[in-house]
């Protein structure tokens, strides 16, 4: 049991850590979208031309703060959630998770089927949302008690069951 | 993690994201159908030239046997006109079937916007994408010399227009772009413009200028005898 614990310890460390980096390379993309948004220029499109229309599309703000202004929050959220231990580090990472790589993947539909645009760096930044997800989820079920009722059922059943 | 605290971060989550995904939509709504810093008819715009190969001020196959030339100034009210009615019909009947291309060189004649404009499209044809911003500073012509074609309205339709802003600027102010337009007046003089609207249809078997705004009917005529 204790083996398993340490085992468990180990992994969650491991996905922390990766999560620390998707979230590191989520702040650099954001923070440079972030930054060209605010000196009014358009990203340098490395691949194809939709960076400018998709940043200046009527979708690139919402009430009137810039998505990428979103995207860096969120990024920073992550890498929070990856430098907490425990419950509240893995709670902040699979929240922040659900709602970036939802919002993303709400966007990257956007950028086709309305915008007509594509921007590769809100693409490459969906995809570190939905990495990022994936490491959160994993921490989650890496440290969920395996088998029977939860931990918190055990520490306090519930009044139904007094 | 509990399983009920997990259902409690994914529940509230759902809601967060529900919202956003709300407030994205709505926020798109309350700009009644701008395509971004007032710039309107985009994607009407961008869909009219889909699938057309675009090089330069161009249009239309590079070996296509016939060249349609309009020259237009972006202030010009027929040439808004043109631009709307009579350039969907060429694209459609001469471009798309091959017949011919169609290449659009601005000449700035009515006033100040007008010079503002035709360097704006002329910066653009460095990113290929001159007739996009052309038919869209059209679609959005404002009265003349109001000051309605100022530079951040130009770089705002160039950002709808889908061009690299950054490049956008530099070509915009450079002097190549300058000489560019002083090249297409020298042109518009030597095909014996005098007004815009003006088009001149060129084949191998010669030539034909059109003052005015022909009908599509004139135009296929046109490149029918010089083909």
């Amino acid at each position: 049991m204790a083996r398993r614990l340490l085992d468990g310890d180990r992994r969650e460390l491991s996905l922390r850590a990766a999560l620390a980096v998707v979230a590191l390379a989520g702040i650099a993309v954001a923070a440079y979208l972030v930054v060209v948004r605010v000196q009014g220029q358009s990203p340098t499109c490395v691949v194809g031309g939709g960076c400018a229309t998709v940043q200046e599309s009527e979708y690139s703000t919402v009430l009137g703060i810039p998505v990428a202004v979103l995207g860096l929050v969120s990024y920073l959220g992550l890498a929070t959630s990856a430098i907490l231990p425990g419950f509240l580090g893995r709670c902040l990472g699979l929240f922040v998770g659900i709602v970036a790589a939802g919002f993303s993947i709400w966007l990257t539909w956007l950028e086709v089927a309305v915008i007509e645009a594509i921007c590769p760096w809100c693409v490459v930044s969906a995809g570190l949302s939905v990495a990022a997800l994936g490491i959160v989820v994993a921490r989650v079920v890496v440290t969920s008690p395996p088998d029977g009722p939860s931990q918190a059922a055990v520490a306090s059943p519930s009044p139904a069951r007094r | 993690m509990s399983r009920k605290w997990i259902i409690r971060t994914v529940a509230a989550a759902i809601l967060v994201l529900a919202a956003l995904i709300t407030l994205s939509a709505c926020s798109s709504d309350d700009d009644g159908g701008d395509d971004g810093a007032g710039v309107t008819g985009v994607a009407e715009i961008t869909e009219r030239f889909q699938g057309l190969p675009q090089s330069g001020q161009t249009v239309g196959e590079e070996n296509a046997p016939v060249e349609i030339v309009e020259y237009g100034d972006m202030q010009c009210p027929f040439c808004a006109t043109a631009a709307e009615s009579l350039n969907p019909q060429i694209l459609d009947e001469l471009v798309r079937t091959g017949d011919a291309k169609l290449t659009f060189v601005p000449v700035a004649f009515i006033g100040p916007d007008s010079e503002t404009g035709a360097l704006a499209v002329l910066a653009a044809a460095n990113q290929d994408l001159t007739w996009n911003l052309t038919e869209i500073l059209f679609a959005n012509q404002g009265d003349e010399n109001s000051g309605w074609l100022s530079e951040d309205f130009a770089r705002d339709a160039a950002a709808a227009a889908g061009l690299d802003l950054a490049t956008f600027d530099e070509d915009f102010q450079a002097d190549e772009t300058v000489e560019a337009l002083f090249d297409s007046r020298e042109r518009f003089t030597s095909d014996e413009g005098s007004g815009t609207p003006h088009y001149v249809v060129r084949g191998p078997n010669g030539q034909q200028i059109i003052p005015g705004q022909p009908t599509i009917e004139d135009l296929q005529q046109a490149v029918q005898e010089v083909s």
